[in-house]
C-alpha cells in the first residue's frame, strides 16, 4: 500500500518535533516536508503534492486559512490550533475534525483515521471552500487581503486598494503593489470591507473614495469616475445613489 | 351591564393595573364587590326586609358599582406612591378620595335603583341605609386602599430583589472577565504544547519551564487591580514570561532591561506591564524573519518613575487586526489609579516601537 504523503506546516518548531515524532509512530506515513509559515506551504503544497497536511492556524505573515485560500486544489487537511474561538467555531459548523495543542498521539492516530477516509472520497474541496467561507463570516472587517502571482505571495494592507472589478467567480484586486487575481467574489468584499469607504458603484466595480479624483457624466442614466491613478471606470445608475449617499454630496 | 365591564377591563388593560393583570386576579378582585352586594341581598331576603327580587337588584347594583369604582381607586394608590410622595399629601389624597368615591358610589347606585326598581316600600328603605351605606362606603375604599397598597409594596420588593440578583450577576461576570483578561489562552496553551514535546527531547528543560509556567500564573490570578507592586518583583514575573517564551521563539527574541537607581523600589500597579510585553511578542517577535530585541528602560524622575519598553518589528508586516484593549485597558487602569489619562504613550517608529508610561511616586 502506497504512503501518505505528508507535510507538516507549524511556526514552533517545539510542535513540529512534537508531531514528527507522533508521526514517526504511525506506518501510513510519509514525512514528506516541514514548513515554518504560510508562505512556505503555499510553495510546498505546489511542488512537492502532498496527499495530507497537518496545518496549524495560528502562524506569522499569513494564518493557515489565508494560505488555504491561495490553494486552488488543496489536498486532506488537519488542523490544529491551541486557542482560536473563531476557527473552532468555523470547525465545529462543518463537523470538521481539528486538534487541540497539546494533543496525545492517540488524537493524531484518529485525525490520520479519518483522513485516510477522505483521500478516497471526492468532495475535499468542497469542504475545505465551505469551511473558509463559514471562518469569513466570523471574521469581520478585513484589514488586509493575501494574493498570489505566480510563485510570489504579497499581504495586502485593506488602504492600498484603489478597486476591485468582478469577473465572474473571482474578482481582479488593482492596489498599489500591482494587480491580483483572488478566487473571492465582490460579494464576499462587499460584506467584509468598510461600507463607508469602500462603495459598490457598479456590478463589475468596488472602489476605495480615497482614491477618487473625480466623477464625470456622460449620459442621461452613467457616470465615470476618474481614478487618482488614472482609470476610468463605469458607474451604474444605483451606484451612483450609493456614491451621492457616501460622499454627502 | 357585561360589555360595558369586559369593554372597561380592556382599556385598563393597556395601562397597567393589578386587577387586570390576568383572568384570576379579575375573578378574585370581582369576588369581593359581588360577595358584599349578594350578602346584602341574601340578608334583605332572608329578613324580609325586601322582597327578593328588589334585594337583588338592590344589592347587585351597589355591588357592581362597588367594583367598578373599586378599579379606579388604583390610580389614586399609583399617584400617591409611597417611595415617592410624603405622607400628608398622601392622607389628604386620600380623605378626598375616600369621600369622592363614596359619593360617586352612593349617586350612581342610586340612580340605577331608581330606574331598575318600582317598588313602594323601596325608597323608604334606602333613606334609612343611608348613613350606614356612606359609613360602609368609605370603610369599602379603606379596605381597597390597603389591598392596592399591599400589592405596590409587594411589586417594589419584588423589584428591589431582581435589581439585587442583576447586581450581584454583574460584578460576578466583571470578576471573572477580569480573570479571563489575566490569562492569555494562547500563551498558555502553547506553552503547554512546547511543555509536551521538550518531555521528549530535554526534560530538563521541559521541567523548568513547568515550574516556571506556574510560577507565572500564579503571579498572574492575584486579582487585585488596585495592588501596588515594587518594580522589582513586577519585573521578576515579566522575566519568567520572557524566559518561557524564549524557549517557544530561541534566538529570534532577545530582551534586555536597564534600571536606573531607585526604580526596583518604585511602586506600579501590578502586571500593569504584562499586555505591554505581549504585544511586542505578537507584533514584534511573532511577526518579525529576523531577531527582535525588547528592551525596558526604566529612569526615576522628581515626582514619578518613566518607563519604556522598545522594540523592534517588520515595517513590512501587515498584522492581523487583533483585539488591540491592552494599551487602552492599561491606560484606563492608570486612570482609575492615578487620575491621569495622559500617563502613557504609545510611538511607531522606522522599525522601532516605543510605549512609554510615567508612574507617578505613591504618596
Amino acid at each position: 500500500m502506497n504512503k501518505i504523503k505528508t507535510l507538516i506546516i507549524d511556526d514552533e518548531s517545539l510542535a513540529r518535533d512534537l508531531l514528527r515524532h507522533y508521526l514517526s509512530l504511525d506506518e501510513r506515513i510519509e514525512l514528506i516536508g516541514e514548513c515554518t509559515n504560510g508562505f512556505e506551504g503555499v510553495l510546498a503544497i505546489q511542488e512537492l503534492k502532498p496527499d495530507l497536511v497537518f496545518l496549524d492556524i495560528q502562524m506569522p505573515k499569513i494564518t493557515g486559512f489565508e494560505m488555504l485560500e491561495l490553494v486552488p486544489n488543496p489536498p486532506v487537511i488537519i488542523f490544529s490550533t491551541a486557542f482560536d474561538q473563531y476557527a473552532l467555531r468555523a470547525f465545529e459548523a462543518n463537523a470538521t475534525d481539528y486538534l487541540l495543542k497539546p494533543y496525545p498521539s492517540e488524537r493524531v492516530a484518529a485525525a490520520v483515521n479519518k483522513a485516510v477516509e477522505k483521500l478516497k472520497s471526492k468532495t475535499n474541496s468542497q469542504e475545505i471552500s465551505r469551511l473558509i467561507e463559514t471562518h469569513d463570516e466570523e471574521s469581520g472587517v478585513l484589514n488586509r487581503v493575501v494574493v498570489k502571482s505566480g510563485r510570489k505571495i504579497q499581504v495586502i494592507p485593506v488602504e492600498s486598494i484603489y478597486y476591485i472589478e468582478s469577473q465572474d467567480d473571482f474578482v481582479m484586486i488593482y492596489c498599489s503593489e500591482g494587480h491580483f487575481m483572488k478566487q473571492k467574489t465582490m460579494k464576499y468584499f462587499e460584506q467584509h470591507l468598510d461600507d463607508q469607504q469602500y462603495v459598490r458603484i457598479h456590478r463589475s466595480y468596488l472602489l476605495n473614495l480615497a482614491y477618487i479624483s473625480e466623477i464625470q457624466q456622460y449620459e442621461k442614466d452613467s457616470w465615470l469616475v476618474l481614478t487618482k491613478q488614472g482609470a476610468k471606470l463605469k458607474v451604474s445608475k444605483g451606484g451612483y445613489a450609493n456614491l451621492k449617499e457616501k460622499l454627502k454630496i | 351591564m357585561a360589555p360595558i365591564l369586559t369593554f372597561s377591563c380592556f382599556i385598563i388593560k393597556l395601562v397597567e393595573h393589578p386587577v387586570t393583570k390576568n383572568k384570576i386576579s379579575i375573578l378574585i378582585y370581582w369576588l369581593f364587590p359581588v360577595t358584599i352586594g349578594l350578602s346584602q341581598a341574601i340578608y334583605n331576603s332572608y329578613y324580609h326586609i325586601l322582597p327578593v327580587s328588589v334585594s337583588f337588584v338592590d344589592g347587585l347594583i351597589f355591588g357592581g358599582v362597588l367594583g367598578i369604582l373599586g378599579i379606579a381607586v388604583w390610580y389614586v394608590v399609583r399617584y400617591n406612591d409611597p417611595e415617592k410622595s410624603a405622607p400628608v399629601q398622601m392622607l389628604a389624597s386620600h380623605v378626598a378620595a375616600s369621600l369622592v368615591f363614596t359619593a360617586m358610589w352612593m349617586i350612581a347606585s342610586g340612580i340605577l335603583v331608581k330606574t331598575m326598581i318600582n317598588h313602594l316600600a323601596y325608597g323608604e328603605y334606602l333613606n334609612s341605609q343611608l348613613t350606614v351605606r356612606i359609613i360602609g362606603g368609605l370603610l369599602c375604599y379603606a379596605l381597597i386602599v390597603s389591598i392596592y397598597y399591599i400589592y405596590v409594596y409587594s411589586q417594589h420588593n419584588r423589584e428591589k430583589q431582581l435589581k439585587e440578583a442583576e447586581w450581584q450577576h454583574q460584578i460576578r461576570q466583571a470578576q471573572l472577565d477580569a480573570l479571563k483578561s489575566q490569562i492569555n489562552p494562547h500563551f498558555l496553551f502553547n506553552s503547554l504544547n512546547s511543555i509536551a514535546s521538550l518531555t521528549l527531547t530535554d526534560s530538563g528543560k521541559a521541567h523548568h519551564m513547568v515550574i516556571a509556567l506556574s510560577d507565572f500564573m500564579r503571579y498572574s490570578l492575584r486579582n487585585h487591580q488596585d495592588d501596588l507592586v515594587t518594580l522589582e518583583v513586577e519585573l521578576r514575573n515579566i522575566g519568567l514570561y520572557l524566559q518561557i517564551e524564549k524557549i517557544r521563539f530561541g534566538d529570534r527574541l532577545g530582551y534586555h532591561f536597564d534600571i536606573g537607581d531607585g526604580c526596583n523600589t518604585h511602586l506600579i500597579p501590578n502586571l500593569i506591564l504584562q499586555p505591554i510585553f505581549e504585544n511586542a511578542i505578537k507584533y514584534g517577535v511573532y511577526e518579525s524573519s529576523t531577531p527582535v530585541e525588547i528592551l525596558l528602560k526604566a529612569r526615576k524622575m522628581e515626582d514619578c518613575m518613566e518607563i519604556e519598553v522598545i522594540n523592534d518589528f517588520d515595517p513590512e508586516s501587515v498584522p492581523r487586526k487583533g483585539e488591540g484593549v491592552g494599551l487602552t485597558n492599561i491606560n484606563e487602569r492608570l486612570r482609575i489609579i492615578y487620575g491621569s489619562s495622559r500617563l502613557l504613550t504609545a510611538e511607531l517608529g522606522d522599525n522601532k516601537f516605543t510605549v512609554k508610561m510615567v508612574i507617578p511616586d505613591n504618596n
